[in-house]
């Protein structure tokens, strides 16, 4: 089941992941469009960040969803939640 | 190989004289049996010999009859009987039996042609006093080093960054920081950069042209590859019949009767493959590095192999805590912050060699740049094939894996001159991250694929897409890592010679002219190699799935014992003082270490690189 958390929730809770536990950074180091996967996440941030995504989609991502797209921004990751909640209601 | 070091330019008397003295001394462990140095009108040349071919003559700084040339040559003209004999056609005559006479007159007698004569290791200092021109030449691949900088208007050199530090006028002040962050993203130096502000390498290829006129470089060498239309006439049988007869020349030419020599075995496939071929002619001492951590330790396939060529094989085994004991002295030799720990065992195993009067080691490097066998090639064919390249890296057998910033990697798009390393270059960038301020805007807007891009020549540009990655490789990895920090600031440290087959002229030129699908790395790396060996090895070992020469990073740097080293140099007064690194950042990655916490491994590699970068500060800068 996918989350029912709004889309700048999403963002927040993945805010306060990458600071509190991934990158020494700041909150306001960086907007909901910085591109993340240019040395902000290394190879173990991303792996928790797609294990949250697939706690808030409920589901295992797929190879192909395990993509740098996915995870490039914290806007895209409340995209990629959002995609699935729309497909999960359809 | 031997130190050499210079100053050209007037005026040049003995207080140049005394510098350039200085200068050898300090790289006494590169030369240990003969130190001498000479003035020529407007230079001043030294050597500090380590005596390979031709013992008792080929004294350096050597001289022409007449005074008007002199060279002095650090490394090895493998084919120097074969260049003896067509000067001698040509009337020449000689009155030593080594290499350096050849190198002296062959470049008197053909210019700076006479660099794409030479096969072999070198980097050379020519001196003509009569045109008052320097020539500074160093080998295809950058296997011997040489640095020079600039001060009051000469030019001194040095096969050592530190030995230039002892010459006042000519000390640098500061760190590069700028090439050394290009150096961690790249994992190579970019042309011409080192560690230390002002001073530049000779590239590799290159020779420098130090006159009146002023300074410039030229290449003389860069690979000719095969373009992916041209035809190919030999068969798969006979390319590895010929691969095997060109490797096994290449080995005969390497072996180094007048001294004793040894081969370094892994127990990988390229190392075997050296030992093996030397065998053939020669009895072999093998000499290997077994590690504690059993995840990393190879002794058992190095015993293997010994014991089926009949080898003489010795093994030291280190400890993570003999990692962090001798990493003072590492940084000191290598001259640049290490980016991996393999360095610090090969600092040990040459310790070793040294211990057992071994003064020349054949070792497989290069093996795995010509013939595609590391990890970022299989990572570049899986995007290739469209895949994210997570699946492929999950496959891959090795225990510290810094090339897992290709998880995730995009497939991207082919046609990208830097396609294959754009995932590593990508993950690189997390030490912006520990950076202050001002260097951290520094770093943002440095385009490092751009920067790569606008040197490759449209021929590069064309290739595959894996041979483009082969090229990367050869331009960054290879110079600066492997044979610099890994291989000759290691052995030399100890006055022990490494030599490399698989860099061979004529190897090299025969593999870069394969048609790419000949080297591909699927489904086995390798391939050729392992069925040229076929006959020399058995056959677990050349069947044996590659497994990286690492030594292990995260838990050597979680020791207790590498605390007294981020105590003394990771501290804010310590960052501080250089001035590039974060102290509140770098303070949240040791919280997380001393927490316990899971360290990336590239947050692993950036830790090493930071606390290493300030000990380069504390002996190159700070104490000079």
């Amino acid at each position: 089941m996918v989350t029912s958390l709004s889309g700048t929730d999403i963002k927040n809770r993945f805010r306060e992941l990458i600071c509190d536990d991934l990158a020494p950074i700041s909150p306001d180091e960086f907007a909901d469009d910085t591109d993340l996967t240019q040395g902000i996440l290394d190879s173990f941030a991303l792996v928790v960040v797609f294990e949250h995504l697939e706690e808030l989609v409920g589901r295992e991502l797929t190879d192909d969803e395990r993509s740098r797209e996915t995870v490039r921004s914290l806007d895209a990751m409340a995209r990629f939640v959002e995609q699935e909640r729309e497909r999960e209601l359809a | 190989m031997c130190g050499i070091a210079g100053i050209a330019g007037t005026p040049t008397g003995p207080s140049d004289v005394r510098l350039v003295e200085s200068m050898i001394t300090a790289l006494a462990h590169r030369g240990p049996d003969r130190e001498s140095t000479v003035q020529r009108a407007g230079a001043a040349l030294g050597s500090a010999r380590l005596a390979i071919v031709d013992l008792a003559g080929s004294q350096q700084p050597m001289s022409s009859a007449d005074g008007r040339f002199t060279i002095c040559l650090n490394g090895e003209i493998f084919n120097y009987p074969h260049l003896r004999e067509t000067l001698k056609k040509r009337g020449i005559d000689f009155r030593t039996k080594g290499d350096t006479e050849v190198a002296l007159k062959s470049l008197e007698h053909f210019g700076p042609a006479a660099l794409e004569m030479f096969d072999g290791q070198f980097a050379i200092a020519f001196y003509d006093q009569e045109e008052r021109r320097l020539l500074l030449a160093r080998d295809r691949y950058g296997i011997c080093p040489l640095y020079y900088t600039r001060g009051e208007g000469r030019l001194a050199f040095s096969s050592e960054v530190h030995s230039l530090q002892r010459a006042e006028p000519f000390r640098a002040a500061e760190l590069d920081a700028g090439a050394l962050l290009d150096m961690y993203v790249l994992w190579g130096f970019l042309p011409g950069q080192s560690s230390l502000a002002g001073v530049h390498q000779v590239d590799p290829g290159c020779w420098l042209e130090v006159s009146r006129a002023g300074t410039r470089q030229h290449a003389y060498w860069r690979p000719t590859v095969l373009t992916v239309d041209e035809p190919f006439a030999l068969s798969r049988a006979e390319v590895i019949e010929e691969l095997s007869a060109l490797l096994a020349a290449a080995v005969d030419r390497r072996l180094a009767p007048e001294v004793s020599f040894a081969v370094l075995l892994s127990g990988g496939l390229d190392s075997s493959a050296v030992s093996a071929l030397a065998r053939r002619t020669h009895g072999v001492t093998t000499y290997g590095i077994g590690f504690a951590d059993g995840a990393y330790d190879e002794s058992a396939e190095q015993r293997a192999v010994a014991e089926h060529l009949g080898a003489d094989h010795r093994t030291i085994t280190v400890a993570n805590g003999d990692l962090v004991k001798e990493m003072g002295e590492v940084v000191e030799h290598s001259g640049m912050p290490l980016t991996r720990m393999a360095p610090v065992s090969s600092y040990l195993l040459a310790r070793e060699l040294a211990a057992h009067d071994v003064r020349v080691v054949l070792t497989g490097e290069g093996a795995d740049e010509m013939l595609l066998g590391y990890d970022i090639f299989k990572l570049t064919l899986a995007r290739l094939a469209g895949t994210s390249g997570a699946t492929v890296l999950a496959e891959l057998p090795a225990p510290e894996r810094t090339e897992a910033a290709g998880v995730g990697a995009e497939t991207g798009d082919p046609t990208d001159p830097c396609y294959s390393h754009r995932p590593r270059w990508a993950a690189g960038r997390r030490i912006q991250l520990y950076l202050r301020p001002d260097w951290q805007a520094w770093a943002a807007d440095r385009d490092h694929p751009a920067l790569i891009a606008e040197r490759l020549s449209d021929d590069v540009r064309a290739a595959h897409p894996l041979r483009r990655a082969q090229l990367l490789e050869l331009a960054t990895f290879l110079p600066t890592m492997l044979l610099g920090a890994q291989s000759d600031r290691m052995l030399m440290a100890h006055s022990v010679e490494g030599r490399y087959p698989f860099l061979d002229n004529a190897v090299v030129d025969f593999l870069f002219q394969l048609p790419i699908d000949l080297l591909t790395p699927e489904p086995v790396e390798k391939a050729l190699l392992r069925e040229a060996m076929a006959p020399y090895l058995p056959e677990s070992v050349w069947r044996r799935p590659k497994q990286a020469y690492t030594a292990p990073l995260r838990a050597t740097l979680a020791l207790p014992e590498a605390t007294e080293l981020y105590e003394a140099f990771l501290t804010p007064e310590a960052l501080d003082e250089v001035g590039l690194f974060d102290p509140r950042r770098v303070n949240w990655l040791l919280g997380r270490l001393r927490s316990g916490a899971e360290i990336s491994g590239e947050d692993s590699r950036a830790l090493l690189f930071m606390m290493t970068t300030q000990m380069v500060h504390a002996t190159h800068i700070r104490r000079s």
